[in-house]
């Protein structure tokens, strides 16, 4: 062989971003041996090349898919506000309403906190159907299955890892309790959107971020998650976060500071 | 990743020729081409699943295509990706050996412009059946190598993107990933065919 391994991987990467040596495709090309190995080389780069789309167009098409497969936003409670009278009775009533409500100021603040945050207002993620699954998914199977330590064990088994697999499997880890590895899980997500530009699970890794940070009774974290999300009428979890009670969460912030 | 307006055929090509955070330009594509590509699939005996998965086959296809700037703009993309699709799924037919009936009607149906996307996409079929092979190796390695051979970064980039000390680290790491690809695709009989037929 007329060049090695090592100069045939320079000329390679060279010749991939345009600045290939004619003398050295000359070399190559007289010795059969070492245009074969240019061949295997050239077929890698190509592999590499068509798994890299592959991956591109998949991440794309899984967001579409879930673009498609996004319910109708729920309507808005449509009952209007309720006016009352007030009667003579209801001023009696006052006198007793002032001594339960301050009864019941006490004792939420005793029992108010980050994770009866979290118990209060986190509901499970519910996963739509995915229609144009590419081949049956063993852990979104697992994930509707609530089969926790199965979606955990599908997405170490996963060869491509885009943000639903991470989000699943921080759903996972919350539902499981392991709310350390969630957080991990959810952050991965938005700093892969970050680099990537893209929104895919966005909206979900955020919201669940901030639960699981209320779970792990660490307010702190989750203000900021919750403060963005209240301000973004656009954001899916809008309404939820909107119908927490800033009472709730200034008693558990509060007590968190204590 | 938000579309927040139309492509020209122009500017479609030039998002994806440049890989400058093509996704938006992907995303049109589906949004915009799909349904047509899927229905005329769907006609020619597809179910909506295959239709799907073809789809996703032909825009992988399309994009290869244009970045290797073999796109030669003589048709719409329109008219393009739904010739690709034709030519996915005639060969996927002609795989699952199903009737004569649905290749001839495929038969009848081409032009020119299906001959010469039949070239293209059989040489891309080749390369797509390579594609399985690069998830034979360490995720590590894949990025790595997904990052220099496709998103074109310099070693000093790489290093931003993963955990290795410096970029002699990142050299010898990528020599050893390609070297370890290249031994996976001996072992493959596809290839190692074509390896035999060349050294006769």
């Amino acid at each position: 062989m007329v060049m090695n391994r090592e100069q045939l991987i320079d000329h390679l990467d060279s010749t991939h971003l345009g600045n290939g040596s004619v003398d050295m495709d000359t070399r190559i090309s007289e010795d059969p041996e070492t245009a074969l190995e240019w061949y295997q080389l050239r077929l890698a780069v190509d592999a590499v090349e068509q798994a890299a789309i592959y991956e591109q167009v998949s991440t794309v098409k899984a967001e579409w898919l879930a673009r498609q497969s996004v319910a109708a936003p729920t309507t808005a409670d449509g009952s209007g506000a309720v006016i009352r009278s007030i009667s003579r009775t209801a001023l009696r009533a006052a006198a007793v309403l002032f001594i339960i409500g301050s009864s019941a100021v006490i004792y939420k603040y005793s029992v108010t906190g980050s994770t009866g945050l979290y118990s209060a207002y986190c509901t499970p993620y519910e996963l739509n159907t995915s229609r144009g699954a590419v081949l049956p998914d063993e852990m979104e199977e697992a994930y509707k299955n609530k089969n926790w330590a199965a979606v955990t064990d599908g997405f170490k088994k996963k060869k491509v890892k885009d943000n639903k697999s991470y989000f699943l499997a921080g759903m996972a880890d919350l539902e499981a309790k392991k709310y350390d590895d969630a957080i991990g899980m959810f952050q991965q997500v938005m700093a892969a959107n970050s680099l990537s530009g893209s929104d895919y699970f966005e909206d979900e890794a955020e919201f669940y971020l901030a639960m699981s940070w209320l779970a792990r009774n660490d307010i702190k974290e989750a203000m900021p998650l919750l403060d963005k999300i209240r301000a973004d009428k656009t954001h899916q979890y809008h309404d939820v976060v909107v119908k927490m009670s800033s009472l709730d969460l200034r008693i558990a912030e509060y007590k968190d500071l204590k | 990743m938000k579309v927040e307006g139309k492509f020209s055929d122009i500017e479609l090509i030039a998002a994806i020729s440049g890989k400058k955070d093509p996704n938006e330009a992907i995303l049109f594509i589906y949004q915009e081409f799909s349904r047509t590509t899927s229905s005329f699939m769907i006609n020619y005996g597809a179910s909506e699943q295959d239709a799907e998965d073809v789809f996703q086959e032909t825009v992988i296809a399309f994009i290869d295509i244009v970045q290797k700037g073999k796109f030669r703009m003589q048709s719409s993309i329109k008219t393009f990706l739904v010739s690709i699709a034709r030519n996915i799924w005639r060969n996927e037919v002609k795989r699952r050996q199903r009737s004569d009936y649905r290749e001839k009607q495929f038969e009848s149906g081409r032009d020119q412009t299906e001959e010469d996307i039949s070239e293209l996409i059989s040489e891309w079929e080749k390369k797509k059946q390579l594609r399985d092979l690069v998830y034979e190796l360490g995720e590590p390695c894949r990025k790595l190598l997904m990052l220099f051979y496709y998103e074109n970064l310099s070693m000093k980039e790489i290093l931003t993107y993963l955990p290795y000390e410096n970029e002699q680290v990142v050299r010898n790491k990528k020599y050893k990933c390609l070297q370890q690809l290249t031994e996976i695709m001996k072992q493959h009989p596809l290839i190692a065919g074509q390896l035999n037929e060349l050294t006769k």
